[in-house]
């Protein structure tokens, strides 16, 4: 029992180690197995030299687990029955593991070459990082060569500078030195008292004082006197441009004059024009006048001839008054009585006055002997044209005439010829048959004697017009001759006086014929003028009209010279600003120049706004009084119309109340006052006046509520009143 | 054949195109003979059998451009009676030259018209004009200020104008010489050139 007990203890034991075995070293294996995959490449370097030392005890743990394995599983084969199935679990365990083993053997060969190829690597790059070590120092070493002679060399500068301002240092001690021993020795040479040489060391040291504040006055005043150097070039610079602009505004002043004068020559073409129109006027005019005058000359001919009849008319008078003398002398020679020579004188009287009346006569008989003679003339050219008629007419008739007498000829002939036939027929043909043949000669006969009796009447008339010709050629004798005695005894009378109108009239046409010259040559000058003034480019503006491309480039070439004018004279006076500011400071250095000028161009003096500011008030409260003025007036005359046509005068008593006074009303106190409510109706007010109307207030107010009526009724109350008093 | 047959006949539209051509050659010389464009912004054409200059200005060109399409349709309307180019001096304002074409428009004919007169005649005719505004430069006074130009157009009193147009006077040359040149016509219309210029002391 004990040995079992033993036995079985010991199995427990064995199984328990074993129990503990499984669940250790698979869980080793595993961990194993599990951080040696995740890990990367760079932990594999320290990892593969680690992990052939873990695995190797682990082998031998193994092996000896194995040992003990099979130690225990010699004696669990003696208790087959209890550990069968664990046995089996074993094996494959362990078979599993064998794999796992190798397979891990395979990946610890892999990374044993990595390893060595990694190595190679490290090995490369370390020796490439000693180079550069190398190549580093020899740079660091070259640097720090540089930068020690770099710092000597400024360490020499440095010593150089200090020697130099040493240098300079006892320079200027040397000259203090030897400015004091020029001072001794003037000092020595002046020999004076002590007092006055120590005086005049602090005099001397007073002035050295002076002098260096002067000399750095000197100094100072040296740069100003460069920057005004170079203030007054700019100034010079700036007058040039000045004067330049000034030029340019004396250009734009003359053009501003010329483009002046433009309405001026405006003005001068419309008179030209109006002056044209005045010479065409007076052409029209003066080919009226030609007419008329020539109307006027053939009136003068006509008065010439009529004085020439008075002229005849005197003659016959001289004559007259002659004769009276004659009669006179005779009178005073045979001494007759008075009433004898009244008589005579009647008597001569009357004959005058029959002589004027046979004057008259004769001047008549002579106008219708011309108007005859015109009439004759015509008469005359009348029969001519009748006679050429007449004779063309007998000449055709003759022709007629001719032309019937030979066929009067050839009928006979052609009688003859029938009769031959009517004959043959007759000898040949049988009496029956000859009676048409006798017929048609009876018939030809008839036509024969009607041709002879045509004939004798063309004769008869032939013969008449042959007549009527011959009395026409007497007629046309008769009137030549009387023409021909006409014709002489007209020249006879109006012979002298004629050749005195010729001489006359061909003066006139001398003048007439110059004047036409004249007037030709100013035709052809006005013609010349117009062709001038059409190639001028003159026009009638009635007619025709001028248009231009607004944006011609004359148009844009003037915008813009105006731009650059105005440009111009921007420039102008910033330039202006800026020298007065230059004149202001007098010469000081001026900063931000440009900036002042532009400031005081945008910003004009306050004291001009002021001034800008009143006289904009002063426009203002101008007008306010003019407005006040005219609004017065015009209040006034409405005041005043009012009043004389409705004949109330109305005023505002204030507290929207209007007095109204009658123009009739009898006293200055009897008025009416109104008052407008806030609704905008008018109520009468209590006054004394009033009172003394309350029946027209019951009737046009109280009844018919109508104010226009009641005052009126009042007007015409107190004008009843007035015409009453005044009646 | 037929397309080497010449054009004897003329219609108020081709002789509107000879004229606005002619006037748009003869602008461009006179702004050219009379230096009021620099002779570098020119350049040659040739045309009539002539050479001719005409400006390559773009501003320049839309005006003339602009100035003559509105005179084709007041050719076509026969409502225009002048062309005047007026050289006018920058500074002063002052007119310098004033080159004038007279058209006489025949209001007779229409659109349908056709009058005998070749192309070639007539071509003749403009030919003879421009050569003779290039020939002015002779007697011309030689224009010694800077010098812009204005073109003005004399038409019917009541003919409505674009608003890009606009009134303006005559501008006559103060103290002028005046000098006619030749002339051409189509048969419909008449041009008449002729200078006037500022009589130098």
């Amino acid at each position: 029992m004990d040995d079992e007990t033993m036995d079985n203890t010991a199995v427990i034991r064995m199984k328990r180690e074993l129990d503990a075995y499984l669940s250790d070293p698979a869980s080793i294996v595993t961990n194993v197995f599990r951080e040696s995959r995740p890990r990367t490449s760079l932990f594999f370097q320290n990892d593969l030299t680690k992990t052939p030392d873990v695995v190797d005890p682990r082998r031998e743990r193994f092996d000896n687990i194995g040992s003990n394995k099979r130690d225990k599983d010699e004696m669990i084969c003696a208790k087959p029955f209890t550990l069968n199935t664990s046995d089996l679990e074993i094996k494959r365990v362990r078979l599993d593991l064998e794999k796992e083993v190798e397979i891990l053997k395979e990946e610890k060969r892999v990374l044993a070459e990595k390893y060595t190829g990694l190595q190679i690597k490290l090995k490369f790059v370390c020796e490439n990082e000693e180079s550069l070590k190398e190549q580093l120092k020899v740079t660091e070493s070259d640097f720090a060569n540089y930068k020690s002679s770099q710092e000597e060399k400024l360490r020499l500068g440095q010593r150089t500078r200090w020697r130099l301002e040493d240098a300079l240092k006892e320079s200027s001690r040397k000259i203090s030195d030897q400015n004091l021993k020029i001072n001794e020795l003037q000092q020595l040479q002046s020999n004076r008292p002590n007092v006055e040489a120590v005086a005049a060391q602090r005099q001397l040291e007073i002035h050295r004082d002076q002098l260096k504040i002067m000399s750095s006055q000197i100094e100072e005043l040296e740069k100003f006197k460069d920057q005004a150097l170079q203030g007054e070039v700019k100034i010079r610079e700036l007058e040039n441009q000045l004067a330049k602009h000034e030029d340019e505004l004396l250009i734009t002043r003359v053009c501003k004059s010329k483009l002046d004068t433009v309405p001026e020559l405006e003005k001068q073409r419309d008179r030209l024009i109006e002056e044209n129109n005045e010479l065409k006027v007076n052409e029209r005019n003066f080919m009226k006048l030609e007419e008329e005058f020539e109307g006027l000359q053939k009136k003068l001919a006509r008065s010439e001839e009529r004085v020439h009849e008075l002229n005849q008319l005197d003659i016959d008078n001289e004559e007259m008054r002659q004769i009276k003398q004659r009669c006179k002398l005779c009178g005073s020679s045979e001494t007759q009585s008075r009433a004898s020579m009244l008589k005579q004188i009647s008597d001569l009287k009357a004959t005058h006055l029959k002589q004027l009346e046979e004057q008259g006569e004769l001047s008549s008989r002579l106008r219708r002997s011309e108007n005859q003679l015109l009439e004759f003339q015509t008469k005359y050219q009348t029969t001519q044209e009748k006679l050429n008629s007449t004779n063309t007419n007998c000449q055709k008739q003759a022709d007629f005439i001719k032309r019937l007498q030979k066929k009067l000829l050839l009928t006979t002939k052609e009688k003859e010829g029938y009769k031959r036939i009517i004959e043959s027929y007759e000898s040949e043909v049988t009496l029956n048959v000859a009676n048409p043949g006798i017929d048609r000669a009876q018939q030809l006969e008839d036509i024969v004697q009607s041709y002879k009796r045509h004939c004798e009447t063309l004769e008869t008339e032939n013969n008449q017009q042959l007549e009527q010709i011959a009395d026409l050629k007497q007629k046309c004798q008769h009137h030549q001759s009387g023409d021909t005695m006409s014709m002489i005894e007209i020249p006879n009378v109006s012979k002298t006086s004629d050749l005195d109108v010729i001489a006359e009239l061909k003066e006139k046409i001398i003048n007439l014929e110059t004047l036409l010259k004249q007037t030709q040559t100013e035709k052809y000058n006005l013609e010349c003028i117009i062709e001038q003034s059409h190639l001028q480019g003159n026009y009638d503006p009635t007619k025709t009209k001028i248009v231009h491309f607004t944006m011609n480039p004359a148009a844009k070439a003037q915008q813009q010279r105006e731009q650059d004018l105005e440009a111009l004279r921007s420039e102008n006076e910033k330039l202006r600003g800026r020298i007065n500011i230059l004149e202001n400071t007098k010469g000081e250095c001026v900063e931000d120049l440009t900036l002042r000028v532009e400031e005081k161009l945008q910003n004009p003096s306050p004291n001009k706004q002021v001034e800008d500011m009143k006289a904009q008030v002063r426009k203002e409260e101008l007008r306010n009084r003019r407005l006040m003025e005219a609004f017065k007036k015009t209040s006034q005359e409405f005041r005043n119309v009012c009043c004389q046509l409705l004949g109330y005068k109305i005023d505002i008593t204030g507290n929207s109340q209007y007095r109204l006074t009658s123009v009739y009303s009898e006293s200055v106190h009897d008025h009416l006052i109104f008052q407008q409510s806030s609704a905008g109706d008018i109520q009468l007010m209590d006054t004394e006046f009033s009172q003394t109307v309350q029946d027209l207030i019951d009737i046009y107010l109280v009844k018919q509520d109508s104010v226009p009526a009641f005052l009126s009724s009042v007007c015409l109350d107190l004008f009843g009143r007035q015409t009453m008093n005044l009646g | 054949m037929a397309g080497l047959k010449t054009q004897n006949a003329i219609t108020l539209k081709g002789s509107t195109k000879l004229v606005t051509e002619f006037f748009n050659y003869g602008i461009n010389s006179i702004l050219y003979q009379r230096g009021i464009y620099p002779p570098e912004s020119f350049t040659r054409v040739q045309d009539y059998g002539l050479t001719l200059l005409v400006s390559t200005d773009e501003q320049l060109k839309e005006y003339i451009n602009n100035v003559i399409t509105q005179i084709r349709e007041w050719l076509m309307n026969m409502t225009v009676q002048k062309l005047v180019v007026v050289v006018k001096s920058v500074h002063t304002n002052e007119v310098m030259e004033r080159w004038q074409f007279d058209i006489e428009c025949d209001k007779t004919v229409t659109a349908d018209t056709k009058r005998n007169k070749s192309e070639k005649e007539i071509k003749e005719g403009i030919k003879s004009v421009i050569r003779q505004i290039t020939a002015s430069v002779t007697f011309l006074p030689l224009l010694e200020t800077a010098c812009s130009f204005d073109i003005l157009v004399y038409t019917d009193k009541d003919l409505d104008v674009p608003e890009s147009w606009g009134e303006s006077g005559p501008h006559f040359v103060v103290n002028s010489e005046e000098v006619r040149l030749r002339s051409f016509t189509t048969t419909i219309h008449k041009v008449d050139a002729m200078v006037t210029y500022k009589k130098t002391d």
